[in-house]
């Protein structure tokens, strides 16, 4: 097992590698220079042979790569060109609230597909599958920026229940304040996230339901209600594990759209208004972290498959020898 | 008599978009305490669905039709509610199936499949330790050596022979007193059927429950039947005892079936028989005998009417027209005509 995660381990530094190498590559080649930014008119020509040194701009992309890399692997991802301060502090501060908006949706989301996917599956072409499949399948459609801002004109402007924006009203900062805040945000992350869970978990319910152990386990009198809780439901976990891998980078990461919407001080909306100024300290920072958070939670996706499944685990260790 | 099961003209179908498939046409038998019945014949014949069906395991689109009783030890178990056949499975009656690789969960121990069909029937209030205890002795009781750590071991950990032995520990835990076997050696390679089948002798000798063996090899039957039921097309065509259907069968489609396994006790030049054709379309069964476009003994009255059920005393029935006192029987190899001619 060690073997196995060292090996994936490695995996892992190579992709990384390639992703940075790659989007760095990608900023270069973006037309438009990011020198213009910081040049105008009324400089004279020493003065912007000065600036465009000072970005690194006098040397070739690979030469920028490897001295951005170099820096980077010792934890430092430069400074701003906005803000004029260092990169890595600004998005470790924004961190913890992205992963409480994105965390909490994330569970809402689980704790709502699981049981409606089993139930639908369970239920499979009646009414309540009809009304379950249905849910989900608007909260596939609908785009959540829109759905976002019907909840605002709703809940605030029209009802005045909760605050449209940010995570805390201002001079107040107390739990119930940020519950409130989250509400909204949370909620709409949840459906457009919890709608392709549910399908997925219907799909292996069904598919699970018709495997010859449930017709065992009914011969042996299990209720439907034990089936479900105590056979099928570990067995329709391993694609929902992989999308949970997926989902990990968006945990940490935030969302352009939800966090934009609802004015979440997150690192979502942060990175978007870092590319409308064309940060590109913030962007590689950013790029590096979301890439960093995928690859790592499809790392612990495959081990935990292995958890969920023993023939998996029992595959590894057969290919590392034991 | 001490009889276990009685089924009363069980009929079950099948709704589908075609039409319906009429599995089982009104079949009636007896299954008595701690002995072996086979249902014998080919796939689609209704064999499995008899054995659902005394389980209530019979699902959408599957009916089973108006009409039909089955009584355990007297109550007719079709009438049960659903809290009575979660009672009813599993404590009165079990089963095995085919595969046991499919049949058991996957992702769920050894021991904890085996415990959870005595934890669904605990009505002793036994402590989990208990349970546990009883599932190592069950698995030392079907044989299998290292009882303590098969317990922990997931069921892609074991042989075939040896999962089809859980499943028996699984399915005999509770003591119950009728155990269905579906196909239960057919995914089994042939020692290792001989073991099994040896192992559910012993077994029954201890235990004492009665077994309904569903099965196409006859091998199988021979070895370990009290009483045979063929059916063919969701009939019963022939019962009896495994001597009367071995040694004097009388309905050609048994005695076709009994010629076309090779057997050592017989003239080797002998060719076996085969059986021309295919079973009938389901949803529109035929009129008179459902054998009767495949029997080569076939008469007019064949196609018109159903045969009638004949008995020859000890429960061997017969349901075809060969055995009318006025049906043309100079050609036909096996005897059929009534208890006179012996």
């Amino acid at each position: 097992m060690l073997k196995y995660c060292l090996k994936k381990a490695g995996q892992v530094a190579i992709v990384m590698l390639l992703i940075s190498f790659f989007s760095f590559a990608i900023i270069d080649l973006a037309p438009g220079d990011i020198s213009s930014m910081y040049l105008t008119e009324d400089m004279s020509d020493a003065e912007k042979q000065i600036v465009i040194e000072k970005l690194g701009l006098d040397k070739s992309m690979p030469e920028q790569y490897v001295a951005w890399l170099q820096e980077a692997l010792k934890g430092n991802f430069g400074v701003s060109l906005s803000y004029k301060t260092p990169v890595a502090p600004m998005l470790t501060k924004r961190l913890p609230s992205t992963i409480l908006l994105m965390g909490t949706s994330l569970l809402v989301s689980l704790a709502l597909s699981i049981p409606l996917g089993l139930i639908a599956g369970y239920k499979k072409n009646t009414w309540i599958d009809n009304i379950i499949s249905g849910f989900a399948y608007f909260g596939m459609s609908i785009p959540s920026f829109y759905f976002g801002m019907l909840m605002i004109i709703l809940f605030t402007a029209t009802l005045h229940w909760l605050p449209s924006s940010g995570m805390h009203t201002v001079g107040v900062n107390t739990p119930s304040d940020t519950f409130q805040h989250m509400i909204m945000p949370v909620l709409t992350m949840a459906l457009s996230t919890m709608a392709s869970k549910t399908r997925y978990v219907r799909a292996n319910t069904i598919g699970q339901l018709s495997e010859e152990y449930v017709l065992a386990s009914k011969a042996k009198g299990c209720t439907p209600a034990k089936i479900l809780r105590k056979h099928v439901l570990k067995n329709t976990l391993l694609p929902i594990i992989t999308i949970l891998g997926m989902n990990m980078a968006s945990l940490v990461c935030g969302s352009f759209i939800i966090e934009s919407v609802f004015g979440w001080p997150g690192v979502g909306s942060f990175a978007m208004e870092a590319i409308g100024k064309r940060d590109y300290p913030i962007i590689m920072a950013y790029v590096m972290l979301s890439g960093f958070i995928l690859v790592a939670g499809n790392l612990v996706a495959d081990i935990l498959y292995s958890f969920a499944d023993p023939r998996i685990k029992r595959g590894i260790d057969i290919a590392n020898g034991k | 008599m001490n009889t276990l099961v009685n089924i009363k003209n069980l009929s079950v179908s099948y709704f589908t978009y075609a039409g319906e498939v009429q599995s089982v046409r009104g079949i009636s038998f007896d299954i008595e305490k701690g002995k072996t019945t086979a249902l014998v014949g080919e796939s689609g014949c209704g064999k499995s669905v008899t054995s659902k069906s005394l389980l209530g395991l019979i699902e959408k689109p599957g009916v089973i039709k108006e009409g039909s009783q089955i009584f355990f030890e007297e109550k007719n178990i079709l009438e049960f509610t659903d809290k009575q056949w979660f009672q009813f499975r599993g404590k009165e009656c079990s089963m095995i199936f085919q595969d046991a690789l499919v049949s058991l969960n996957p992702t769920m121990k050894i021991g904890k499949q085996i415990m959870e069909n005595l934890q669904n029937h605990n009505t002793d209030n036994l402590p989990l330790s208990k349970i546990r205890q009883k599932a190592q002795e069950m698995l030392e009781l079907v044989g299998i050596p290292d009882s303590r750590s098969c317990l922990d071991k997931y069921p892609h950990e074991l042989s075939g022979g040896m999962r089809q032995r859980v499943m028996i520990a699984t399915a005999l835990i509770t003591n119950p007193k009728l155990l269905i076997a579906d196909e239960p050696t057919t995914a089994l390679d042939v020692t290792i059927q001989a073991q099994i089948l040896e192992l559910m002798k012993k077994l029954q000798e201890k235990m004492g429950m009665a077994i309904i063996m569903i099965t196409h090899d006859l091998g199988v039957v021979a070895e370990i039947a009290d009483e045979i039921v063929v059916m063919y097309a969701g009939k019963i065509v022939e019962r009896g005892s495994n001597e009367e259907i071995f040694y004097n069968p009388r309905h050609p489609y048994t005695w076709a079936l009994m010629k076309s396994v090779p057997r050592l006790d017989l003239d080797n030049k002998e060719e076996l028989v085969t059986i021309e054709g295919t079973i009938p379309d389901m949803i529109h069964p035929p009129k008179g005998c459902s054998f009767c476009s495949r029997c080569p003994y076939t008469m007019n009255i064949c196609a018109e009417h159903e045969p009638p059920n004949t008995d020859f005393g000890d429960g061997h029935q017969v349901s075809c027209w060969l055995t009318d006192p006025r049906a043309d029987i100079s050609s036909v190899p096996f005897q059929t005509g009534g208890a006179v001619n012996v």
